[in-house]
């Protein structure tokens, strides 16, 4: 590494420089995460598409990320409560994640389903699949979105509603509070 | 004939440009040694891509039928048409980059494959697609060889083992940071994604040998393997270029192998990288075995 540097700096290879300073910055606000809260504030409202702008967002999209922290989605054909979604999993069959199907595949919802996703918790709505899942029902879903890095939490709240035959429109919500 | 950015026919070219030199012309020569790290760099990209065709078409299928309105995203980063576009260049040029000799159209083919990535990276369709990620990191790396093509081969080769073993590593710490938390340590989160239902043949074999208990507890213990390993791979760009590569083949092979085969579109490009890294030059190997 030292030699790199050397190397760069002797040879004043702009190329070099701005590629090794790219990946220091990067890394640099990598190791910050666990270090600063406003930092992991930042992390978890990139997942959940709520930064202050899209090219704020924009710009954190090169940082790997990938199977990130605690993130969790709840589904429900109907709009909820926080105390509406407590009582609902702390029944019986529902008091741990479903095993089978997860809830973003389900295409007749009844009840509240939950999911632990990947990373991007948002991708519940947005990505593949869960589009053409949301179309067979034709009908409104709210989806409380949950991400947690230790000590902090983000929450969102979304209504997917039909606009027309092809189309759904995204209205954010109030997150859920105790 | 300075900052010529075409290559001679060899017949015309060799006598003039033996081994390049810092003035922006390449000889055949010269290209004959730096293009082909370049060329195994970009295949692995296009495999990447391709990996993630089967995936894509009924992802594609689904965009069609139905669109998603979040006034979050700029238009054009919601357009089915875009995504397609920013999807199939990369792949279209990545084939031309394989054999062409043309300084400029590689130049040109990295550039547009970065923002292609870029692209993908920020788009409502796939922002949320890792593979898009590492390729971005690697096309970075391809703008950055083809910029200094014009290097000595022996000591490109050194400087691009080097920012490959650093790309690779950043890409670890990314994905140990986001787990140093209590959900990933109990093994919590990876039990609800992977073990409790994802139908690979690991899964499932464990599934149907152990009960509920055993089971719970692999999750636990599979867990933390990962975040130890990646976390200390995010440390590979401290060894030796050869052994860092090695190990980081061996790892992004087994966390494919071990959790799910459309991985391999995420760790492709990486092993690409890994593959610079351990590489021998040639022209050395020829000069111990003559």
């Amino acid at each position: 590494m030292k030699t790199l540097i050397k190397s760069i700096w002797f040879s004043r290879d702009l190329a070099s420089a701005t590629l090794l300073t790219l990946i220091i910055l990067a890394a640099f606000w990598i190791f910050l995460l666990p270090l600063n809260q406003t930092v992991q504030k930042t992390f978890l409202a990139r997942f959940h598409l709520a930064s202050s702008s899209f090219p704020i967002w924009a710009m954190q999209q090169p940082i790997p990320s990938m199977y990130n922290f605690e993130n969790r989605v709840w589904i429900s054909p109907v709009p909820i409560t926080q105390s509406e979604l407590n009582q609902a999993f702390s029944k019986g069959n529902n008091s741990n994640p479903r095993i089978g199907l997860p809830a973003t595949h389900l295409t007749n919802l009844k009840t509240i389903e939950t999911e632990q996703i990947n990373h991007f918790p948002t991708r519940a709505f947005t990505f593949g699949k869960t589009r053409w899942i949301l179309k067979q029902q034709s009908e409104p879903r709210y989806y409380y979105l949950s991400s947690r890095y230790r000590d902090v939490e983000h929450n969102s709240a979304f209504r997917l509603s039909p606009i027309s035959e092809r189309q759904f429109g995204v209205t954010r919500l109030e997150p859920l509070s105790d | 004939m300075t900052n010529q950015t075409t290559t001679q026919e060899p017949s015309r070219s060799v006598g003039n440009f033996q081994n390049g030199d810092n003035n922006g012309d390449y000889g055949s020569d010269h290209l004959s040694l730096v293009l082909p790290i370049y060329r195994v760099v970009t295949l692995t990209i296009i495999a990447s891509m391709i990996w993630k065709y089967a995936y894509f078409i009924p992802i594609f299928q689904s965009y069609a039928q139905l669109e998603i309105i979040d006034p979050f995203f700029p238009r054009p980063f919601t357009s089915l048409y875009v995504l397609a576009g920013l999807y199939l260049t990369p792949i279209a040029f990545g084939i031309i980059a394989l054999f062409t000799r043309s300084v400029t159209l590689l130049r040109a083919q990295a550039f547009l494959t970065l923002i292609c990535m870029f692209g993908l990276c920020i788009h409502q369709g796939s922002y949320n697609d890792v593979t898009f990620v590492t390729c971005l990191w690697v096309s970075l790396w391809c703008v950055w060889y083809t910029l200094k093509l014009n290097e000595p081969p022996e000591e490109l080769l050194k400087k691009s083992q080097r920012f490959s073993l650093l790309i690779i590593s950043l890409i670890f710490l990314g994905g140990a940071a986001g787990k140093w938390t209590p959900g990933y340590w109990s093994g919590e989160v990876i039990y609800e994604i992977y073990f409790s239902h994802r139908d690979f043949w690991f899964f499932n074999l464990l599934r149907n040998q152990l009960d509920s208990e055993s089971l719970r507890n692999v999750a636990t213990l599979y867990s933390r393997v990962i975040v130890l390993s990646e976390t200390a791979c995010a440390c590979l760009w401290l060894l030796k270029p050869k052994h860092g590569g090695m190990i980081a083949i061996a790892m992004l092979l087994g966390i494919t192998f071990l959790s799910n085969l459309l991985l391999l579109s995420v760790t492709f490009c990486l092993m690409g990288l890994a593959i610079v890294a351990i590489e021998t030059p040639r022209w050395k190997a020829t000069a111990t075995n003559p």
